[in-house]
């Protein structure tokens, strides 16, 4: 009956193509695990950083788990869209990072990623906005083979992260 | 002369020559790589020189080096200097900076000729500086041949000059070496030279450092003065000037250092030489060597002056004019003529010379080999210094190489197999033949293919090198067979792509946020379609079925059943078995007798077929029995059916069961007899078998046992005979023993008794009577049954209640609703239902879905029959799998039912009773509606393509394809697989065995069920990964902190306050949960068990009904208060527009009224603005008028007449009031102020906590705090006992008298943002000890002479402004559109008059439409209607007062309190009395009910009042215009004039005709007119267009129980009991005395009270005192009646308390407290508390 809780914030995003972002955020944890208290996915707000590249959501994170196990360590994943100034929104990036397994401050970058379309879609993309986007988000994060997608380097999410760990020492798991 | 001055000069003049030649490399090797020089070079030099030779001149381009080694040569360019300036001592300072000057290409090719030929002892020496370049040769060649490329010309001049006199062999001879061309470059060596030996010297300067070598040639002379020509050009000479800065530096340094190094190289020379050289060599070099100090000393001289005085321009200049002089140079150049002369003059010396370079060549290697060292580390620093003027790098031209030269090498190294076929026997050894194996049948390996031509090769290579071994012995190369695989170990990766991997192009779309879709959309541009053929639906059962209805259906089912156990044919079957096996035993028992060695194995046969025997019998047996009952209970329901129809004398149902009986003929009969005689026989046989095979084993068993119990008797026997004859022995005196001893004896069995033997004509007869039982005896006629549907159907029955069953069945349709995914999706036509319960709706619905499938209901409503329309069914149809075609589908039946109750009156059954439909006895089960619905589902397809257009198969809601079966049987949670399931399915499964691709499974399969394989011999995680778990789940779920924490986060209500939560889980305690799973797991608890009272009962139900509507309300308001919108996140200025801006600029001009501010609106703050500021209540008390003033002067202080008391009576101040405000458990007092009209005008603060610190509006409307404000008289007693110290002492106690007090629910407060106005005090009718002052000295002018009873004597008025700080953002009024019970006409006509009003006046909200409590909206004139008041006192009529009391008397919540969110949910009057709560609406409505029943004109009257802000009033008309308001909530009455009426604001009137809403200016109701018929004042909602509803929910007639008195008495006694020990508690420090005698007086008092608020009587106050006059003589007595409707306990007990009576701390006082409950009817009760202090007189 070990706890983690899961303190932080996304802080935001850099190196994206642009920076008028937002992102779509859940956590994901096996099924020994429980969420307590604190909201499991959410989404943050648009970001539209007018000075610098760098986008800031500083969108809190608090969640409380209990589990029995430490498979299906909890994770994190992301969807980041972007907002164009029309005021569509594509997406941008997907990621996920899982949440660290030793207790105390960490400073995580989650790298995304997108997929590539055909010659069409990017072109398509290029003039009209949006772009391919996964039938079945799930993928980001299971073990499932990717080796079909075409993918494109996207930007970095940066999160700060406290982890606090309890009763781990009791089953035996050090840190 | 220096070694370092020479290397200077020569890498120096190799950069020159570099330039010139562009050669780079090979000079440098020559000159570095000295050891070996000649070698190396040939081998370098090759290429370079190839390409340059071969490129610019054909005629030259011979390659030498390959063609002929020639040993002796050098290859270093010679280039032969001839400073011109040598000539001419007087012009060497300026040419010396210019350095020499190069000659001609002539003299370079003489030198080089001279070298070639004459001594290569000099172009040893050379070697170590070796290659010059002459910079100006190319001037020379240009003007010869006019090239324009320096380089080229350079490469070539020599060429020239040599073409015409020297043969080509010499040319080529010429050319092939590196021409190594000595050139002095360093000016201050060709200056030595210059004073040296200027007239032979050209050949030396020529040579570079010929100074030491001597090895100017005898051509010297020729050469000096040809260049006088040349000469001119010096000057101009950049290179060669730089070069002079820069040797000066080395020479000045080393100059000693080159002497000596000159001299041992001298000395090297003359040894090696001194044979060999020349004598007119040695003496030049002695010339050279004698003139040589003076010589450079000079130069040295002259070099730092110039070099000090002109570097700098002579640079720029030699620059400038370097074009310029080339220009000269090609005019000037030596003729032609010159030019061959000087050459062949060179070539003529050399010629000369030609000998002796061998050995001198050998010596000077060596001495380079000297050299070497220093040699390399100048040059390495020159480079440095020299970077910007010479190129390190330069570009080259890659070689190429001849290529037929190259195929020809390669012509020797390769070899080239031929691709030839080759002869078998050339690969086999001689003499031997070819074998072949396969033709010997042993296997051969497929070999790796190969291309012919290639394995030709191959063979031809190995033939070649010889080495047969590698053929084998059919001719064939030995290979190992082809290695390759045709089967894939790893799937093929291209094609089947997990779907989850899809990915798909999205458009940028706008978000939209607000809406939370779950479904996952369909991309629109694929095309679903999803069909549904609905067809038909088939009661099985429906309420309306009659009798004969269901007796048909159970005859029908039947039937069926028989049909089809009539046609499997058991009986034909289990018999043709049964002959089979005994014919095989009795086979088998013959031969067995037959042969006399019955073995073993025979012997078990014949008893396995007995058995085989024994079990089919039986099984026959049992099917014919069952077959027959079938056919019985068939011809049964017939019957019945037949009897119901003539009982009820019509038919309702067609069926008609026909029985075929086949008569039998005689001999038939016979022929069966004998048959079954036969039958009979044989079962007997095999009957009697068993039996007697039955009886033996019985037998031996008996005889077993038998056995055993005799030797236990025989055992038993001897022992107590032995005991006995211990007894005998021992003389036993203890009885007891015995006993216990023949206890101990084992209990002996009773003799088991011996099977009974058969009795065998019973045992035939038994067998008999079953076979008759189960198969038709003979005789018995041969049954064939046949339902048809023939029956007429009485068309008119006589019977009215069939009549009635069929006009309801007539009546009766159906109509199916679809719902896709919860939603619907269409609806059928409402089709009929049948007579025989059949709906036909063959409807076909086809739907593109945008949405992945979930779902698929179909909802069946009926209509008509026995209901409205309702509900008979929902099912729930599978989504089909994504490969069903609609056209490929069956429909198939979908099964519902239903589980209503239904009982009719008419012949209908109804369903879900146990009435007995039958007439005989026999009883069906009880009948629910049930039904079958004949339908399919299928995808469309596309008609061109046949593509079915149905989504991926994923998506396809649950259907689970076969191969999902296989995966469930497979997937088992243990990882293990249930073979027994899984060769059931491929049982089932078309799998096809002798597939070869199968055959694995079927092994596995056969392997299995041998069981061979048990044991899982895989590792799967999950079954292991229970040993990782810490613990297991439960322990989660019920540790109580994680729950706590959980429970917290889910915000239960229980825990929704919860601040903070324990770490360790032993800190909890255990109950935390119990309130919370008491709620979960008893939604309705007993009310019963929380009180025995039935009186607490009822309201404590009315309470928890309440709640739970509450409960239910708050949901739905935090959920819609949970959809935020921008302006609650984000607070945004206004950016000023023109408008906004302009009004300022209006306000500037406006005239300034500093005496009539304007209020300015508070800024609102969110909700999240407020964090961690404290919200507090601010209180301005401002005054009160009329209270109370003292009455009764304490006569005893008076007596002591102390001078203080005399001042304080004679004071004019009476009474010393203050208020004392109390706000969640915090109270604050303002200062005492004195007289009967105190102002105190005074801030008070009381801080604000909402539940859980949680400022959101829906929490704060939760919150049920209120405000209490006290009135209060503060009295001071003296306790000075010596007058003496009262100069110096103050000992005074002060009292608290309680006059009047007001309470406001925060949640007005929350409303309004602010209160403020003056407020009635509520006051007890009769206050002890004080008195009003007379009417007279009110300030009231509105006091009405006629209508003394709405004088305010009795009132006491605060003005307060009550405000919170910051201000509160107010709830949004819940906007949620309920479903409406008005015709839509009459919702949009009122809710457009409801706007316009609105428009009108924006805050006059007339209520039109309201909310029962059943969530639908009604308008509100519904609600009233002239309902019968209780009857209060017996034999009374119910008047105005006694009703407005009953009223009051239902105790009033505050609508916002009681339904958050501003709900406008009224309750009906019936509800009000049933849950004994309400709103000011509700009572008022009733009130209003009451009031038309007593004929009046009464009204609702909406509007704002104090201090509950909206409220609800009664108006009542009472003639001529003369109005006056009834206040629901406390029964007062109030004039419309009355100034100090608690309403303010009049809104709207309701009565059960009409709505009107106030349109005049004002609203105060003193100013309103109340004339409903003007309608510039009151603008009705209803009227000629529109009426209103007429119907009203209300009852026609209210129930009123009476109260049981006896409960009241209990309550009362329970009351007085608890208040009076609460007092106790409440006075810790003191003792509490009780006046009984007050009490009991008291208690007489109080009946009266309440009477005096019917009005009957005007007994009045008087008579109170009058009473109270024997204890007010004793005794100073203060006290007050409080009355108030009974809610519970704990508010009365805080009202007491509020009150402040304990305060008193006198230790004589005296208390009397009693508690009067006048009971009304419907257990509502008033309370009267009647609480007094009492201090005795002294």
């Amino acid at each position: 009956m070990a706890e983690v809780h899961v303190i932080g914030q996304i802080v935001g995003a850099s190196n994206f193509p642009s920076s008028t972002l937002f992102c779509k955020w859940a956590f994901h944890a096996g099924g020994a695990w429980k969420v307590v208290s604190g909201l499991k996915e959410g989404q943050t707000h648009i970001d539209n950083p007018e000075y610098g590249e760098t986008t800031y959501w500083c969108h809190p994170v608090d969640i409380h788990f209990a589990t029995r196990g430490v498979q299906g360590w909890p994770k994190i994943h992301f969807q980041v869209y972007h907002q164009d100034r029309f005021g569509r929104c594509e997406i941008y990036g997907y990621g996920f990072i899982h949440v660290p397994t030793t207790p105390g401050n960490h400073v995580l970058e989650c790298v995304t990623w997108r997929p590539v379309g055909s010659m069409r879609d990017q072109i398509n993309q290029f003039f009209l906005g949006g772009g391919p986007q996964l039938k079945n988000p799930d993928v980001v994060y299971s073990g499932q083979d990717r080796y079909r997608l075409q993918t494109e380097t996207m930007g970095v999410i940066h999160l700060e992260l406290n982890v606090i760990l309890r009763n781990f020492h009791k089953f035996g798991v050090e840190y | 002369m220096g070694d370092t001055e020479l290397v200077n000069l020569h890498s120096s003049s190799k950069k020159e020559m570099n330039y010139a030649w562009g050669i780079s490399e090979a000079d440098d090797e020559t000159s570095i790589i000295k050891p070996k020089p000649r070698k190396r070079l040939e081998t370098v030099v090759e290429t370079p020189f190839n390409l340059p030779v071969s490129e610019t001149s054909s005629t030259v381009d011979a390659l030498p080096p390959l063609r002929k080694p020639m040993p002796r040569r050098r290859k270093q360019k010679e280039i032969v200097l001839s400073p011109r300036d040598l000539d001419s001592p007087a012009s060497k300072p300026s040419a010396s900076d210019s350095g020499f000057v190069l000659s001609p290409g002539r003299s370079s090719a003489a030198s080089s000729h001279r070298l070639e030929d004459k001594g290569i002892s000099e172009a040893d020496d050379d070697d170590s500086v070796e290659v010059r370049t002459i910079a100006f040769r190319p001037q020379e060649a240009i003007a010869e041949t006019s090239f324009d490329n320096p380089v080229q010309l350079a490469t070539f001049s020599p060429v020239h000059s040599f073409k015409k006199p020297v043969p080509s062999r010499r040319k080529q001879k010429l050319f092939s070496p590196p021409q190594e061309l000595a050139s002095p470059v360093s000016k201050t060596s060709t200056s030595e030279h210059v004073l040296v030996h200027s007239p032979g010297r050209s050949s030396v300067s020529s040579r570079g450092r010929g100074e030491e070598k001597d090895s100017g040639p005898s051509s010297l002379p020729a050469r000096a003065d040809t260049p006088a020509s040349i000469s001119s050009q010096h000057p101009s000479v950049g290179e060669t000037s730089l070069d002079g800065s820069r040797s000066l530096t080395s020479q000045s340094d080393t100059r000693s250092y080159r002497e000596r190094i000159r001299d041992r190289v001298r000395s090297e020379r003359d040894k090696a030489a001194s044979g060999i050289v020349q004598a007119h060599q040695r003496s030049r070099l002695k010339q050279r060597l004698l003139a040589k100090p003076a010589t450079s000393r000079f130069d040295l001289i002259l070099q730092k002056e110039e070099r000090q005085v002109e570097e700098a321009l002579q640079k720029h200049e030699t620059t400038r004019s370097k074009w310029k002089s080339a220009a000269e140079n090609l005019r000037k150049l030596p003729s032609e003529q010159e030019c061959y002369d000087f050459f062949t003059q060179v070539w003529d010396s050399e010629t000369e010379e030609t000998e002796p370079h061998t050995p001198a060549s050998v010596q000077e290697t060596e001495e380079i080999e000297h050299e070497g060292g220093d040699q390399t580390k100048l040059i390495t620093s020159e480079y440095l210094g020299l970077q910007d003027e010479w190129d390190i790098v330069e570009d080259t031209i890659p070689t190429c190489l001849n290529m037929e030269e190259v195929h020809e090498r390669e012509k020797n190294l390769y070899f080239y197999p031929d691709s030839k076929l080759v002869p078998v026997e050339a690969k086999l050894p001689p003499d031997q033949e070819p074998r072949y194996p396969e033709a010997e049948g042993l296997y051969i390996g497929t070999q790796l293919p190969l291309s012919g031509r290639n394995r030709c090769r191959v063979e031809q290579r190995i033939l070649v090198s010889g080495e047969l071994k590698w053929f084998g012995d059919d001719g064939e190369i030995i290979s190992i067979p082809d290695p390759r695989s045709t089967i894939y170990y790893k799937p093929l990766l291209f094609d089947d792509v997990s779907p989850l991997l899809e990915t798909q192009y999205k458009d940028a779309v706008p978000l939209d946020l607000d809406k939370h879709s779950v479904m996952q959309p369909i991309d629109l541009n694929t095309m679903y379609l999803l069909g549904i053929e609905i067809q038909s639906i088939v009661f099985t059962h429906h309420p309306l079925f009659s009798r004969e209805h269901v007796l048909a259906k159970l005859l029908n089912d039947l039937y069926e059943k028989h049909c089809r156990r009539v046609s499997l044919k058991n009986e034909d079957r289990l018999g043709g078995r049964l002959q089979a096996l005994r014919r095989a035993r009795n086979a088998l028992r013959i031969s067995l007798e037959k042969s006399a060695d019955t073995s073993q194995e025979q012997k078990e046969r014949l008893r396995k077929y007995n058995t085989e025997i024994q079990e089919v019998r039986q099984m026959h047996m049992s099917e014919c029995r069952r077959d027959r009952q079938l056919l019985g209970s068939v011809l049964q329901a017939w019957r019945d059916l037949k009897e119901v129809r003539e009982l009820q004398q019509y038919i309702n149902t067609p069926y008609q069961l026909r029985i075929h009986a086949q008569q039998i003929s005689r001999e038939e009969a016979d022929a069966e007899q004998e048959e079954w005689e036969k039958l009979v026989q044989a079962e007997w046989e095999d009957f009697k078998e068993e039996k007697t095979e039955e009886f033996t084993k019985q037998k031996r068993e008996y005889k077993k046992v038998l056995a055993q119990w005799k030797k236990k008797r025989k055992h038993m026997k001897t022992r107590r005979q032995q005991q006995r004859e211990k007894e005998e022995s021992i003389e036993m005196d203890d009885d007891s023993t015995k006993d216990e001893d023949s206890e101990d004896e084992v209990p002996m069995g009773k003799e088991p008794k011996p099977p009974n033997p058969i009795d065998w004509s019973s045992l035939r007869n038994e067998l008999e009577g079953q076979l008759k039982e189960c198969f038709r005896p003979p005789g018995e006629p041969k049954l064939f049954l046949e339902l048809t549907q023939s029956a007429t159907i009485t068309i008119d029955s006589e019977n009215p209640r069939e009549q009635q069953r069929r006009a309801a069945v007539k009546r009766c349709s159906l109509f199916i609703r679809l719902l896709y995914n919860g939603q619907e999706v269409c609806r059928t036509k409402n089709q009929p239902l049948t007579a025989q319960f059949e709906v036909i709706l063959k409807e076909k619905v086809a739907m593109r879905i945008a949405e992945w499938p979930e779902s698929l209901k179909v909802e069946l409503y009926e209509e008509g029959g026995s209901f409205g329309r309702h509900v008979v069914a929902e099912v729930f149809i599978p989504i089909p799998s994504h490969t069903t075609a609609m056209e490929a589908v069956q429909s198939e039946p979908y099964e519902f039912s239903n589980t209503q109750v239904i009982t009719f009156s008419h012949a209908g059954v109804g369903c879900g009773t146990y009435s007995s439909v039958l007439p005989s006895s026999r009883n069906i089960p009880c009948l629910y509606t049930t039904g079958v619905i004949m339908c399919c589902a299928g995808w469309a397809t596309e008609k061109s393509s046949g593509k079915i257009l149905s989504p991926p198969e994923k998506y396809c809601g649950s259907h689970k394809s076969d191969c999902a079966d296989l995966m469930d049987i497979v997937n088992l949670p243990e990882g293990t697989v249930d073979m027994e399931k899984l060769r059931k399915w491929a049982e089932s499964s078309p799998l096809d065995p002798n597939d070869p691709s199968n055959s694995s499974f079927f092994y596995c399969l056969k392997n299995a069920s041998m069981g061979l394989t048990t044991e899982p011999t895989y590792f799967r995680l999950d079954p292991l990964q229970s040993e990782f778990d810490f613990c297991r789940m439960e322990d989660i779920i019920n540790n109580p902190r994680l729950r706590l924490l959980y429970l917290r986060d889910r915000g239960e209500p229980e825990f929704r306050g919860l601040r903070q939560v324990p770490i360790r889980e032993k800190e909890i305690s255990e109950d935390v949960f119990k309130a919370y799973e008491k709620r979960l797991a008893s939604p309705q608890i007993e009310i019963g068990t929380i009180s025995t009272d039935p009186l607490d009962i009822h309201r404590a139900w009315g309470k928890r009904f309440l709640q739970e509507i509450r409960q239910r309300i708050l949901k739905q308001c935090r959920q819609a208060q949970q959809y935020r919108k921008l302006e609650d996140i984000v607070t945004e200025d206004q950016v000023p527009d023109i408008g906004t801006l302009g009004l300022t600029f209006m306000q500037w001009l406006q005239p300034k009224r500093p005496l009539k501010p304007a209020r300015k609106e508070r800024k609102k703050v969110t909700v999240q603005g407020l964090g961690g500021q404290d919200v507090r209540l601010i209180i301005n008390v401002v005054r009160a008028f009329d209270v109370p003033v003292r009455k009764d002067i304490d006569t005893v202080q008076q007596s002591s007449s102390s001078a203080f008391h005399q001042s304080q009576k004679f004071s004019t101040v009476p009474v010393r009031p203050f208020v004392e405000v109390t706000f969640q458990g915090v109270s604050k007092r303002t200062t005492t102020a004195l007289g009967n009209n105190p102002t105190w005008n005074q801030d008070l603060q009381l801080p604000m906590r909402p539940p859980s610190g949680d400022f959101t509006p829906g929490n704060l409307q939760e919150m049920q705090d209120t405000l209490h404000l006290h009135l209060f008289d503060e009295i001071v007693v003296d306790l000075l006992e010596d007058d003496r110290m009262r100069d110096t002492n103050i000992h005074q106690r002060l009292e608290r008298h309680w006059l009047g007090s007001l309470s406001i629910p925060f949640i007005t407060l929350y409303h309004n943002a602010r209160i403020e106005g003056t407020f009635k005090l509520y006051s007890p009718p009769v206050l002890l000890g004080y008195e009003r002052e007379p009417p007279h000295r009110q300030f009231s002018g509105y006091v009405n002479e006629g209508h003394s009873s709405f004088s305010h004597q009795d009132s006491t008025f605060l003005t307060i402004f009550i405000s919170v700080q910051p201000a509160l953002n107010p709830p949004e009024p819940f906007k949620e559109q309920l479903e409406c019970g008005e015709p839509p006409y009459l919702q949009e006509h009122l809710q457009n008059w409801e706007q316009e009003v609105l428009a009108l006046y924006p805050h006059r909200k007339p209520k039109t439409l309201v909310v029962d409590i059943s969530g639908k909206s009604m308008c509100v004139t519904r609600f009233i209607r002239a309902i019968a008041p209780p009857e209060v006192l017996e034999g009374e009529t119910t008047n105005a007062h006694m009703a407005a009391r009953f009223v009051s008397m239902i105790p009033s919540v505050a609508g916002s309190v009681l339904f958050p969110g501003l709900f406008d949910i009224w309750l009906s009057s019936d509800q009000v009395l049933r849950l004994l709560s309400g709103d000011s609406e509700d009572h008022a409505v009733l009130l209003c009910c009451y009031l038309l029943y007593m004929r009046r004109r009464a009204w609702v009257l909406l509007g704002t009042g104090i201090p509950h802000g909206p409220t609800a009033y009664v108006l009542e008309h009472r003639g001529e215009g003369e109005y006056c308001l009834w206040d629901p909530a406390s029964g007062q009455f109030f004039d419309v004039h009355s100034s100090f009426c608690p309403l303010r604001k009049v809104f709207c009137l309701i009565n059960d005709e009409n709505i009107w809403a106030n349109v005049q200016n004002v609203e105060l109701p003193q100013h309103t007119k109340f004339d409903v018929n003007k309608r510039s004042d009151w603008w009705p909602a209803f009227g000629r267009g529109i009426g209103s509803p007429t119907t009203s929910i209300q009852p026609q007639v209210l129930e009123y129980n009476n109260t049981s008195p006896a409960a009241v008495q209990f309550l009362q006694d329970k009351i007085e009991k608890h208040l009076r020990d609460s007092l106790v508690k409440w006075r810790r420090t003191a003792r509490t005395y009780w006046n009984r005698y007050c009490v009991a007086i008291l208690r007489k008092l109080l009946p009266a009270l309440e009477r005096e608020t019917w009005k009957l009587d005007s007994a009045g106050q008087v008579d109170h005192i009058h009473e109270l006059q024997h204890i007010l003589g004793s005794h100073k007595m203060c006290g007050f009646p409080i009355n108030m409707p009974y809610t519970n306990m704990a508010a009365l007990t805080e009202s007491v308390r509020s009150t402040g009576v304990y305060y008193i701390e006198s230790p004589e006082v005296e208390f009397a407290l009693a508690v009067y409950i006048h009971p009304y009817p419907n257990n509502v009760l008033s309370v009267w508390i009647y609480v007094a202090s009492l201090m005795r007189r002294r």
